[in-house]
């Protein structure tokens, strides 16, 4: 089963030395980044839809002097082609 | 909060705030053209001479308003009229930028105010006046003056520096309070699109001057890089033994545009937050430390080469609020260096634009530098290709807005004076208030506002990295800076006033 992605939009976070990835019903967490990935899609169901899911880190997680100076800090496109 | 659309942090970043504000006031300077000064009730401080103030007090001899429309208004209802303007534009941002309005207002009510007491003390003639002649006067030998630090208009800029820094060192508690309104960045950008203004005006007055100034600013800046980030890299990783995620982000802070470039390396390789923030706490430090230094060694060292100390400080120091206020130091302290040597007045703002040219090509290039880094970070280190993907987006998440701000006040202005050739005087005239006063004090606004956040004990800890970044400022940064501005920019100076 195949066809246009769903996309899916994630909030990432950082806060007592591990990442946050929440939202579209998915809430994980993890100290590596890429271990998080793992996490994010495995929460998916292995229903064969490929996903498009958008993580995207809150700008409020910098600290509110730094903002001033830069107000992004990352976003990303996870790819999954789960199988059913 | 996440940026997820192109119109994302349009109301809520202080950059985007800088462009509202800054073009607004633009716009409203325009209606000169029909014959209406909006914006004339700009006050600013006039040069006095103590002795003289007390055997007769007048505020008409501290201040004078900027229009002639406002001529008959009394001098502290344009200062007033002054502060509740920009009062209600930069709360309005504060607004929709979040912040906690009530202690914006206040804090912003005390910088103001500790702004003007430098800038008016800051104009006393035994600081500021030049024993030259300017106009066919000398106001130093005129006022008969015994002495004079002869600082031209660095005078206020170096007072409200050193005011900012003795509440950010000495009264942390003030200093915490006034935190919220302390935003040198806001104020710095919302100068930089008044000064796209200037930029506008310069151009009609020397365009090959300006022009080369910008292209070769930009081929400067290209050239720098290619050997500051390799060079800073290869020191962090093989002398001071960092890790690749560390010492690529501390290589961005210290080689491109400091905080901005610490924070988009950190994002383009998924660096824990921890690591851009300690990086940017040095920056902020290190560019203050900077700013303390630079324009005085240059002014004493290399006082004939005026393009390219600017050019050289925009490639050295790592903060825009920083650098911008080095290079306005800069430019007052060579100006009036060289009136008094040699009785010639360089047109004010030359010196000061090739600083923030200079920085402005680092900043713009910055979103597409961390962009490619980005992708060879997931494609090259991680090596996670099929799973991870890095959108284009991520450049124009990373752009510096106020950058498009400052394009269109410098093209409109430069678009309407040669279309309407007949009316660039009253063009010029009109917007003499932002290219001025306002431009001045958001400056002087920035001077106090970056010793404010300024903190040296937070190097306190830091060791290994601060002894990298000095050693690399001083041995890597400084000298190719000067280096590569010096064979681009040798011999320029700025058209005489």
């Amino acid at each position: 089963m195949s066809g246009r992605p769903e996309r899916v939009e994630l909030t990432l976070t950082y806060d007592a030395g591990a990442w946050h990835a929440s939202g579209a019903g998915v809430a994980v967490s993890h100290p590596d980044l890429a271990r998080l990935d793992e996490l994010i899609l495995g929460a998916f169901p292995a229903d064969g839809r490929p996903r498009r899911i958008h993580v995207r880190f809150a700008r409020t997680g910098l600290p509110s002097w730094l903002r001033q100076y830069q107000a992004h800090y990352f976003n990303y496109v996870l790819c999954a082609e789960t199988n059913a | 909060m996440t940026n997820r659309r192109w119109t994302s942090g349009m109301l809520t970043t202080e950059d985007w705030w800088a462009v509202w504000v800054g073009l607004l006031i633009y716009v409203a300077s325009l209606l000169s053209l029909a014959g209406l000064d909006t914006v004339g009730w700009m006050t600013r401080p006039r040069s006095w001479e103590w002795t003289n103030l007390i055997g007769e007090f007048s505020w008409s001899k501290l201040l004078r308003v900027s229009g002639a429309s406002y001529a008959e208004w009394h001098p502290l209802a344009t200062w007033l009229a002054t502060y509740f303007v920009f009062t209600a534009l930069l709360s309005i941002g504060a607004y929709f930028q979040r912040l906690d309005l009530k202690r914006f207002v206040l804090g912003f009510t005390a910088i103001y105010a500790i702004t003007w007491a430098c800038w008016i003390v800051g104009n006393e003639m035994h600081l500021a006046a030049v024993d030259a002649a300017v106009g066919g006067t000398n106001a130093y030998r005129d006022h008969r003056l015994g002495w004079g630090l002869q600082l031209g208009s660095g005078a206020p800029y170096l007072l409200a520096l050193l005011a900012g820094l003795a509440i950010g060192n000495f009264a942390k508690g003030w200093a915490g309070k006034l935190r919220e309104a302390a935003k040198p960045e806001w104020y710095i950008k919302t100068a930089i699109v008044f000064l796209g203004v200037n930029l506008g005006a310069m151009t009609i007055e020397a365009t090959d001057f300006a022009l080369d100034l910008i292209l070769t600013g930009a081929a400067a800046t290209f050239v720098a890089y290619l050997f500051f980030w390799p060079l800073v890299y290869t020191l962090g990783r093989r002398v001071f033994k960092l890790r690749r995620d560390a010492a690529a982000v501390l290589s961005s802070g210290i080689s491109i545009c400091g905080v901005s470039a610490a924070i988009a390396t950190g994002g383009a390789i998924r660096a824990r937050p921890i690591i851009p923030v300690t990086v940017s706490m040095l920056v902020v430090v290190f560019a203050m430390i900077e700013l303390l230094i630079l324009p005085g060694l240059y002014t004493a060292v290399f006082p004939d080469q005026p393009i390219v100390n600017g050019a050289a400080m925009g490639m050295t120091v790592k903060t825009d609020g920083a650098d911008a206020a080095a290079g306005a130091l800069l430019d007052e302290l060579m100006t009036a260096r060289h009136l008094q040597e040699t009785g010639e007045l360089w047109r004010s703002g030359w010196i000061l634009s090739s600083a923030v040219l200079t920085k402005l090509w680092i900043d713009v290039f910055i979103g597409v530098w961390t962009f490619v880094l980005a992708l060879v970070w997931v494609y090259k280190v991680e090596r996670r290709p099929d799973q991870v993907t890095v959108g284009a987006s991520e450049i124009w998440f990373r752009f510096p807005k106020f950058v498009l701000g400052y394009l269109a006040a410098w093209l409109t202005f430069l678009a309407i004076a040669a279309s309407w050739p007949q009316h660039a005087e009253t063009l010029d005239a009109g917007t003499s208030a932002l290219q001025s006063p306002m431009r001045h004090l958001m400056f002087m606004l920035t001077f106090v506002a970056i010793g404010i956040i300024t903190d040296f004990s937070k190097l306190k800890g830091m060791g290994r990295l601060v002894l990298l970044y000095a050693l690399a400022l001083v041995v890597v940064i400084a000298p190719i800076a000067y280096i590569v501005a010096w064979i681009f920019h040798r011999g320029l100076v700025p058209p005489l006033a």
